[in-house]
């Protein structure tokens, strides 16, 4: 079984599948469960909370499903900022309704999630 | 006529038409039903008007199957009863639901399905049963409650259809109909008055109903016609206590009484993380829109017909809490707790809501799964129960598929994830809870062969005596089992006093 995902982080990618964009929290405000890191103590995996929730998910795509490939998403490789990680999620989410719909899904971590979620997950992580 | 005590009838003898055992909402709607038709009859109740422990105790019996448990209670044969005037529903929820075509519909893959009911048959019963719990009649349409709230489905498709759950406030028969009871001149009412042997006299009918108090008054009646409302667990236990007529008990030719014991398996596991959208705002338990009746309304989802043919799935069906208890859903998370990031939607917010699942399927009448008696005695002398509990592996997969359903529905739609394991805690090792509904020991059928009562509820064996309640059911639906009870019981009464249906 592949850890656990924090959902509380999870949220994040949740969040910007389902609507539209994602307003980056301040700091870490996300990360009152006392697993994620502070604001001023970086550790892995830092960065925002959306990039934070990514790269959980995407530790537990690899184990759950190590034969997804990531998506070639340029901007996701190339983007340093949640702007345009965000921007990526929102474009990417019709395509992750139709996931579902057609039965395109991968459990992860406990979580029920469309393929092109757990790739983005990849590729963004 | 007033409510009064086995202990203060004169005589060792009470001579009445009709003699109906148990005061729950069943026996209590027969014996109204039939005052309304000018017929006499005996109600005859083990508890008082309130519960005791002393009446209590006479339920409590041995669990050796799966336990009937509620959160971290385990109920026992006592939990899931109450020997009062009023019977369970004296502390039931009042969430109501008919049973769906489906429900009655003989099932190539559901071994033991089949109703010699269809929704015809029963439709009418169901109308005035609405009315004797006061929830809005013939309310069943989800549509329909979505354009009363103003709000579009969220989803409907091939998958899953919305499935409302109406509350009563809830109706106590014996509180809301004690004094019915009471003012009826046509209802002799005895309480602590319990039913310990049916007797069987030469002409293979009931002659006799032996009657015991608590402090040890025996009184017989002697009743034309007897029926027997006492329940999923006390059905079963009257009858093969009963051994004027041989070792098997009375009505039990088929060897099926006892046999097939169902209960509604459910089971709290998963929990979804919604956009805050109001097409989803009937999908948790809340008043209703248009106002009461029904107390609260609370609307779920279950797999199509079609789907559950397909897949050969039993009934269920899941629903959202979101409400305090039961996980971590106590109340939307926000943003300073951490628990959400902010969702915008054409400029508006749109924070993200988690709740908690819960589902509830139908299960196999399993001819493991039984209620017998004991060795032990209660202070009646009547042997006590054993119940063995079993479910067959179509319940796991049934919920584990509702679950995948769901989430690919609200996935779907862009409402929202489900976990289906959260916290890491495997979906099969999520205990099953009991729905404090005992049902399918007396069960219906055609063929006396493989039922105890024929469609009219009447006893393939013995003439003179019905069984009417959750016992008689062949198959469970998914639906709580009390509205469907009240409607049997309109109709059983209707049939005895030569009433046709209503139109």
């Amino acid at each position: 079984m592949s850890p656990p995902l924090d959902r509380r982080r999870f949220l994040g990618l949740v969040g910007a599948a389902v609507g539209v964009a994602v307003v980056p929290l301040p700091g870490c405000a996300g990360d009152d469960d006392g697993a994620g890191p502070a604001p001023t103590t970086p550790t892995t995996p830092a960065g925002s909370p959306l990039r934070r929730s990514l790269a959980v998910l995407a530790a537990a795509v690899r184990a759950a499903a190590p034969e997804l490939e990531p998506l070639d998403l340029e901007q996701v490789a190339l983007g340093g900022s949640d702007d345009v990680l965000a921007a990526a999620v929102v474009e990417l989410a019709p395509a992750m309704r139709d996931d579902f719909a057609r039965g395109a899904v991968v459990d992860a971590g406990g979580w029920r999630l469309s393929e092109t979620e757990a790739r983005l997950a990849l590729a963004a992580s | 006529m007033t409510i009064r005590r086995l202990d203060e009838v004169v005589g060792p003898r009470i001579a009445s038409p009709v003699l109906v055992v148990g005061a729950g909402p069943a026996g209590i709607t027969v014996a109204l039903e039939l005052a309304a038709a000018g017929r006499s009859c005996v109600l005859a109740e083990s508890g008082d008007r309130g519960p005791t422990a002393e009446a209590s105790d006479l339920d409590r019996g041995d669990v050796v199957g799966m336990p009937l448990r509620f959160e971290d209670v385990d109920l026992g044969t006592q939990g899931v009863r109450m020997r009062a005037l009023g019977g369970a529903s004296q502390h039931w929820t009042g969430m109501c639901r008919p049973l769906d075509p489906i429900d009655l519909a003989a099932r190539p893959w559901r071994p033991g399905s089949g109703w010699p009911l269809v929704a015809d048959d029963v439709e009418p019963w169901y109308r005035r049963a609405e009315a004797s719990v006061a929830i809005r009649p013939g309310a069943w349409d989800a549509a329909a409650w979505h354009a009363a709230a103003g709000t579009a489905m969220p989803f409907g498709g091939d998958a899953l259809v919305a499935t409302p759950f109406q509350f009563s406030p809830p109706v106590r028969f014996g509180d809301a109909r004690g004094a019915e009871l009471e003012a009826s001149e046509l209802i002799d009412v005895v309480l602590d008055a319990t039913a310990v042997e049916l007797e069987v006299g030469p002409s293979g009918r009931i002659a006799t109903v032996v009657l015991r108090s608590r402090t040890g008054t025996t009184v017989r009646v002697t009743p034309e016609v007897v029926v027997l409302a006492t329940g999923g667990l006390e059905v079963p236990r009257v009858l093969l206590a009963s051994r004027s007529a041989g070792s098997a008990g009375v009505a039990n030719s088929s060897g099926l009484v006892g046999s097939g014991f169902m209960e509604h398996p459910h089971r709290w596991a998963g929990r979804v993380h919604l956009v805050d959208d109001p097409a989803l705002g009937l999908y948790s338990l809340a008043p209703p829109p248009g106002g009461a009746p029904p107390s609260a309304l609370w609307l779920g989802w279950s797999p199509t017909p079609e789907l559950q043919e397909a897949e050969s799935l039993a009934h269920g069906s899941i629903l959202l809490w979101a409400g305090g208890g039961r996980g971590a859903a106590a109340a939307p998370p926000t943003a300073e707790s951490g628990a959400t990031s902010v969702l915008l939607a054409a400029g508006e917010a749109r924070p993200v809501r988690e709740a908690s699942v819960t589902m509830r399927v139908e299960q196999l009448p399993l001819a493991s799964s039984t209620v017998r008696l004991g060795s032990a005695t209660d202070a009646l002398g009547m042997p006590r129960l054993v119940l063995d509990w079993r479910v067959d592996p179509d319940v796991d997969r049934t919920m584990r598929r509702m679950l995948e359903l769901l989430a690919q529905e609200l996935g779907a739609a862009g409402l929202g994830r489900v976990e289906l394991e959260p916290g890491g805690q495997p979906f099969a090792e999520v205990p099953i809870e009991a729905g404090s509904h005992p049902m399918g020991t007396a069960r219906m059928h055609v063929d006396p062969a493989l039922g105890v009562v024929d469609a009219d509820l009447r006893s393939h064996d013995v003439e003179n005596l019905y069984i009417v309640g959750s016992a008689v059911f062949p198959a469970s639906g998914h639906a709580n089992p009390t509205l469907t009870i009240v409607a049997l019981a309109h109709r059983l009464a209707a049939h005895l006093a030569g009433i046709e249906a209503p139109a």
